[in-house]
């Protein structure tokens, strides 16, 4: 997952399925580009997929509800590498319940638009605390991402 | 033009210093080597300029200096002309190029009126001079232009008059000698001597080679061509969109609204002392980041030759600093790069691994439920398929069930082989859930197996690695800093002067690097926003017939760009690496013996590594006659890959070149770099003089390098003088006796 020219190929997420334009989330796209273009972010210089798939498996660990985009077509899987797939898969899985989703990729019911929901739920709020940098309680967005990991590390350890 | 090329002769009249007409008749290599003798400001640098004005009308060496005043003709001559006549210089140069001879000369005519004068404070007189487009003629000169001009004629063998040739005369010198590798085959002595100086030399060289920049050419004009977009009205969303993808254009070629080529007010950096040239930055995209890179390696020269004067200048006091000072850059700048390699991993597995901490329980809720399929004899399809296939094939279960086909029309009649049949077909649309076993294994593996050690290792580990580098870096920052402190109250003004420049550069240096990570962040922008205004476009034009076909041709070139840049990349590098391997093939030949350096690498930033056994790069530091070796080898290298046999001149090549060296050059030279016809121009001392015994312990006796070189190969002689009007003549000579002796 480190290389960053490692998806099939490049997307524009979430230009895809966020339907920017007349009617969708402009706000989505500015995030995502900043993400991935600002220099404060450690996104910088990624691919869009990189930001994506972060918010997504973030958005599950926060245990966020997922929050539909506002576009209408889902992303395909072919847009990331196998890896990343896998673990769209693993979490649709946890979802349902359901080992047969992996067979559907595309569509409504498909596992990739399980992480698209959690990802547009979590953008914000990744964007918003890597840009403040926890409203400057932490000297670098590196430090932030060390500090989501310790608090998700922390809640699933108060719930065992 | 892969023929051997050979100049037979050069024709001068009244060029420069050159009084009347003189001439030069070359050996082939068959015959020797061609050798003129000269002092400083004789003419030997004017020799190389008259052939280069001949082919190019271009005069790439000796003084650059903008107020340099000597006319292209000869000043002598021009005044006993008298007002009112016609005065001409020619250069004419004969070459043989392969069964053909070629002719080729530029003639330079000009009415003299009343030559002007400018007075000076001490009531001498100077000459003053104008420019006409490239020439500069004394002021009250008139170029006479249809009696001026540029001529090719042309034998083959057998034919014994020459007849002017038809083809663009241009095309065929450049067919002859490109322009841009003229220097490297018409070679001078300050050329060569700071050859390695300078990386542009072997950019350049590499960059003309084999015809690359017509490659480039190439690229750039397919690129205009992805940008040609169907009219439409201004103000419309396909208008806006057009507007969107130019100025992105602009931005990335550094071009004005009517797409020429944009400066910023901003100086390109030159190093304190030098004559400022008044060269602009781009002012932005990919040009700029160019000009950017370049100047940075120049601004690390710049900075090592500082820390190199810093210990010339207080040697006695300032030595044990300065070594402490070398010694901790370098381990500075090892650390700088630890720390910028650590900080990249720790980075790239924060943002990429941890989607594995996050989704931790999904993970393991996958492997739980895969692993309830498998014990259940579910997973993988794959062999349950297998399995089942193989039962029809034999025809019979395991519990000896009959499993024989028993068919009437389509229908199996056989429930025992038909319930099989409908199994095996399920199992078959499900081999896509077999994946899961896979991802099992792999998130096993991964991170659940040993999860403590999963965190250890992909996050613990770097942090680690990457703060420890950090305070490496600052305490190495703060030591060298302390260094230069010491140094600077060391008391003398010129070290604190150098290390004032030093800190300047490295501040520099800093916001070069920052600027182009601006402007590259920037680019990708534009491109990813370009990329969305096509797709745009394209959707737009979908009912419009006219745009549709420019949109879709728009994408052919798109690609047929990507290509062509992917082709470029490809040759550049071959390129590249064909003439390291050449170079330091050639150049191991003439050092046979000596095993002080291990690796030659030109690297794709063109920047060079000539690596000794303790590993460091002696680039910087090589002996003048180390350096003109690695020169000579590397142009000897770029002959061989281009093809073009243009035979080498070099001026002045023994200067600065040590007696070891310079005896060593002269036993091998004969025997080395076969088939080139070489000529030298050389001063008294570089050829005639006794070889200096510098107390090496070798006993090379009492002669000079020409007499060594002559012992093995006959060498045509030709002495450069002066008159004490400045006027120079070329005269065939002969070394005799440890002397040169005029003919």
């Amino acid at each position: 997952m480190t290389d960053k020219d490692s998806a099939d190929i490049e997307i524009a997420f979430p230009l895809v399925n966020f339907a920017i334009g007349t009617s969708g989330d402009k706000d989505a796209k500015s995030m995502v580009n900043a993400l991935t273009r600002e220099t404060w972010s450690p996104f910088n210089g990624c691919e869009n997929w990189q930001p994506f798939i972060f918010c997504a498996t973030y958005g599950y660990a926060k245990k966020k509800s997922r929050i539909p985009p506002p576009g209408s077509g889902t992303m395909p899987a072919s847009a990331f590498k196998n890896e990343t797939r896998d673990l769209m898969r693993a979490l649709a899985i946890a979802e349902t319940n359901n080992l047969r989703i992996i067979k559907k990729a595309s569509g409504k019911e498909g596992y990739v638009k399980i992480s698209e929901e959690y990802a547009y739920s979590a953008l914000k709020e990744v964007h918003d605390r890597l840009k403040t940098r926890d409203d400057g309680e932490e000297v670098s967005p590196e430090a932030v991402i060390e500090k989501m990991i310790h608090e998700v590390e922390d809640a699933r350890k108060k719930e065992n | 033009m892969a023929h051997d090329i050979r100049i037979i002769s050069v024709e001068l009249n009244n060029y420069r210093q050159f009084y009347g007409k003189q001439t030069v008749e070359f050996s082939s290599r068959e015959e020797g080597f061609t050798t003129l003798i000269g002092e400083n400001g004789e003419g030997k640098s004017n020799l190389l300029n008259a052939i280069n004005w001949c082919f190019y009308k271009f005069e790439p060496h000796g003084k650059k200096d903008a107020n340099y005043s000597a006319p292209i003709l000869n000043s002598t001559y021009l005044l006993e002309v008298g007002e009112e006549k016609t005065a001409r210089t020619s250069v004419k140069v004969l070459l043989q190029v392969g069964d053909e001879q070629y002719s080729i000369s530029r003639v330079l005519t000009v009415l003299v009126h009343k030559i002007e004068y400018e007075k000076l404070s001490d009531g001498e007189k100077m000459m003053k001079m104008a420019m006409f487009a490239d020439d500069k003629v004394p002021s009250g000169c008139e170029i006479l232009h249809n009696e001026s001009g540029f001529k090719i004629k042309k034998k083959i063998r057998g034919e014994s008059d020459f007849h002017e040739i038809t083809d663009d005369y241009n095309t065929v010198i450049n067919q002859i000698l490109p322009r841009g590798l003229s220097i490297f085959f018409l070679l001078d002595g300050e050329f060569l001597e700071k050859f390695w100086d300078n990386f542009e030399s072997v950019e350049n060289g590499i960059e003309q080679i084999s015809q690359l920049h017509l490659l480039s050419d190439a690229v750039e004009h397919v690129d205009d061509m992805t940008v040609r977009h169907i009219a439409v009205n201004t103000g419309s969303e396909e208008g806006i969109l057009n507007e969107k993808i130019d100025r992105h254009r602009n931005y990335e070629k550094s071009l004005d609204n009517d797409g020429n080529e944009a400066f910023s007010q901003k100086i390109r950096w030159v190093k304190i002392g030098e004559t400022q040239k008044e060269e602009y930055y781009h002012t932005t995209g990919k040009p700029r980041i160019n000009d950017l890179e370049h100047d940075i390696k120049k601004m690390e020269r710049r900075s090592q030759e500082i820390s190199r004067s810093i210990g010339n200048v207080n040697a006695a006091s300032a030595k044990v600093l300065t070594d402490s000072l070398e010694t901790n850059e370098k381990l500075l700048d090892t650390a700088k790069k630890d720390k910028k390699r650590t900080e990249e991993t720790h980075r790239d597995n924060l943002i990429g691994d941890s989607a594995y901490v996050f989704t931790k329980n999904a993970l393991e809720k996958t492997v739980e439920i895969v692993q309830g399929f498998q014990k259940q004899g579910e997973l993988p399809n794959e062999t349950r398929k297998t399995f089942t296939n193989d039962l029809l094939e034999r025809e019979y279960c395991i519990c000896h069930t009959d499993l024989k086909s028993n068919k009437v029309g389509a229908e199996e009649k056989n429930t025992a082989r038909a319930e099989v049949e409908k199994a095996r077909d399920i199992i078959a649309g499900d081999v896509g859930l077999d994946i899961s076993v896979k991802m099992r294994y792999s998130f096993k593996d991964k991170v659940l197996d040993d999860y403590t050690g999963f965190l250890e290792k992909t996050f613990g580990d770097p942090a680690e690695k990457f703060r420890t580098a950090e305070k490496a870096e600052a305490e190495l920052q703060a030591t060298v800093k302390g260094i230069r402190t010491q140094l600077g109250s060391a008391g003398d003004a010129k070290i604190t002067a150098l290390i004032d420049e030093q800190d300047h550069i490295l501040e520099e240096i800093k916001t070069a690097e920052e600027k182009i990570h601006e402007i590259g962040v920037q680019l990708k922008a534009n491109a990813d926003d370009t990329d969305a205004c096509k797709q745009k476009l394209i959707r737009l034009s979908a009912k419009d017939s006219r745009a549709k076909k420019v949109n879709h041709d728009m994408q052919i070139w798109d690609k047929a760009k990507s290509q062509l840049e992917k082709i470029l990349e490809e040759l550049k590098e071959e390129v590249r690496v064909q003439v390291q391997d050449k170079t330091w093939e050639i150049y191991r030949e003439i050092m046979y013996g000596v095993e002080k350096f291990k690796k030659f690498e030109i690297r794709a930033d063109y920047s060079v590594i000539l690596l000794n056994q303790q590993n460091q790069n002696h680039i910087v530091d090589m002996a003048a006659g180390q350096s003109l070796f690695l020169a000579i080898s590397f142009v000897t290298a770029l002959r061989e890959i281009t093809g073009y046999k243009f035979p080498l001149v070099i001026d002045t090549p023994l200067g600065k070149i040590a007696g070891t060296s310079k005896y060593n050059l002269a036993k091998i030279l004969p025997s080395h770099l076969k088939g080139e016809q070489l000529t030298f121009l050389a001063t008294d001392t570089e050829w005639i003089a006794e070889i200096p015994d510098i107390g090496d312990g070798k006993d090379r006796g009492t002669k000079s390098f020409g007499e060594i070189i002559a012992e093995q190969i006959p060498i045509k002689h030709f002495r450069i003088k002066q008159d004490k009007h400045g006027n120079s003549t070329i005269k065939p000579a002969k070394l005799e006796g440890g002397k040169l002796v005029v003919d």
